[in-house]
């Protein structure tokens, strides 16, 4: 096998090992999706065909919210120990070495939010989840995209959960957009779930460089 | 004594040409010229704030100098200040990770041969959260034990939080890696006890 393999399977590994011993990391925002969905009978009243309505579009909301607690230190501690600096050293494309890590990070925080959102969607008397999953399958990813670039661009800055926010809820209008009319069904959502993945398709093929741009400078 | 350590090789591993680098507006060091030829050992000298780290980090490709240009003949093994270690992973694990990162993968009896002389072998399954400083460094400079290790290693502060018989072992590996015709690079305010000649590269003010 080659080195470059070899360097990408030991970072996946030492990554996913790394989240998988830390539970506090994607247990949190799974507990908060479902602490936020059990709001919702609360605060919007128990009529279930209301209920039914709204749930789609607010479980899209609890998870993009959600996907924003654990950004502020998904490269801090990479950039406190040195790791990022065996990355940038590794016979590997430093996007490359981005793209995996943001991969495991969505391993353990998007793709757990696609299992559990159609559970919560079936409890608030959704007929059909499958829409739900489908574009959460597609939206978290780009999520994990634009949080990586934004994670990156406030690595240096104080207050940089805040900041973060700022920066990345305008980014993320389009995939909520998208996001949410894919899930609500109808008539559009086969086009909103097209172009969700079209918006996929442009963050997989520049988010990665522009990441890895970013942190050699936070590095330099 | 080999070919390495008698002559050196007209190859060098490491050429640096008129280097200078800055930190923001505050200039750490310029013109440094030097060429390093393998069996060579440079010990990099200057006082805290004197650009050690920040040479080494040019030298490795980290950052780019401010001014001149590096060439780097051979791969190269950088342990740096902070090297990379998770406090989830154990001893072994870390170790057999950042090799395979490296594109070097050990396997697990490599991995713990390498532990051993610096002492960590009955700690092979720790995690490094329960480890001692000395024994996090101790970890990431077992590195340099593993079978396959590239010809170039830059050092930064290897003696740190290290006692005086695990510096000693150290300059021992090191002075074997330069026999065999491999090249170090190394920062720290001490000297280390080594056997063989060593160049020595002052940064700052003398």
């Amino acid at each position: 096998m080659g080195a470059a393999y070899q360097a990408a399977a030991a970072l996946a590994r030492r990554e996913g090992l790394g989240v998988l011993r830390q539970p506090a990391e994607w247990l949190t925002p799974l507990a908060f999706v479902v602490g936020v969905a059990l709001m919702f009978p609360l605060g919007l009243g128990p009529e279930p065909a209301r209920l039914r309505e709204l749930a789609p579009g607010l479980l899209w909301i609890a998870a993009l919210l959600a996907s924003l607690l654990s950004l502020p230190r998904l490269f801090a501690p990479d950039l406190a120990d040195g790791s990022l600096e065996q990355w940038w050293l590794a016979p590997l494309p430093r996007p490359l070495a981005v793209a995996l890590k943001l991969a495991v990070h969505w391993g353990f925080s998007g793709l757990p939010l696609v299992l559990l959102a159609p559970v919560l969607a079936l409890a608030f008397g959704v007929d059909d989840p499958l829409p739900l999953a489908l574009s959460l399958l597609l939206g978290t990813p780009a999520l994990a995209l634009l949080g990586g670039l934004g994670a990156a661009l406030v690595l240096h800055a104080r207050a940089g959960a805040g900041l973060l926010a700022l920066l990345l809820l305008p980014l993320e209008v389009p995939v909520l957009v998208f996001g949410t009319a894919a899930a609500n069904g109808g008539p559009n959502a086969d086009s909103a779930l097209l172009l969700l993945g079209a918006w996929l398709a442009v963050l997989l093929a520049l988010a990665p460089w522009a990441t890895s741009a970013t942190l050699s400078l936070m590095l330099d | 004594m080999s070919l390495a350590s008698a002559l050196p090789s007209t190859t060098p591993s490491l050429i640096l040409q008129r280097v200078g680098q800055s930190r923001g507006e505050r200039l750490l060091f310029e013109d440094v010229d030097l060429a390093l030829h393998p069996g060579q050992l440079l010990w990099v000298e200057g006082a805290n704030g004197s650009g050690k780290t920040s040479l080494l980090r040019v030298i490795c490709g980290l950052s780019a100098p401010r001014a001149g240009r590096v060439h780097v003949a051979q791969s190269l093994l950088y342990v740096g200040h902070k090297p990379g270690l998770k406090d989830q992973l154990s001893v072994i694990e870390q170790l057999r990770s950042s090799a395979a990162l490296a594109g070097r993968p050990c396997t697990e009896s490599e991995a713990l041969a390498a532990l051993a002389p610096v002492g960590l072998d009955d700690a092979a399954g720790l995690r490094l959260a329960q480890l001692s400083e000395g024994q996090r460094r101790r970890t990431a400079l077992a590195q340099l034990w593993l079978p396959q290790v590239p010809p170039l290693w830059v050092l930064d502060e290897p003696l740190a939080a290290l006692d005086a018989a695990m510096a000693e072992r150290l300059a021992q590996r090191l002075d074997r890696h330069a026999e065999e015709g491999g090249s170090v690079v190394f920062t720290s305010h001490q000297a280390l006890p080594l056997r063989r000649p060593v160049r020595s590269l002052r940064l700052g003010k003398h």
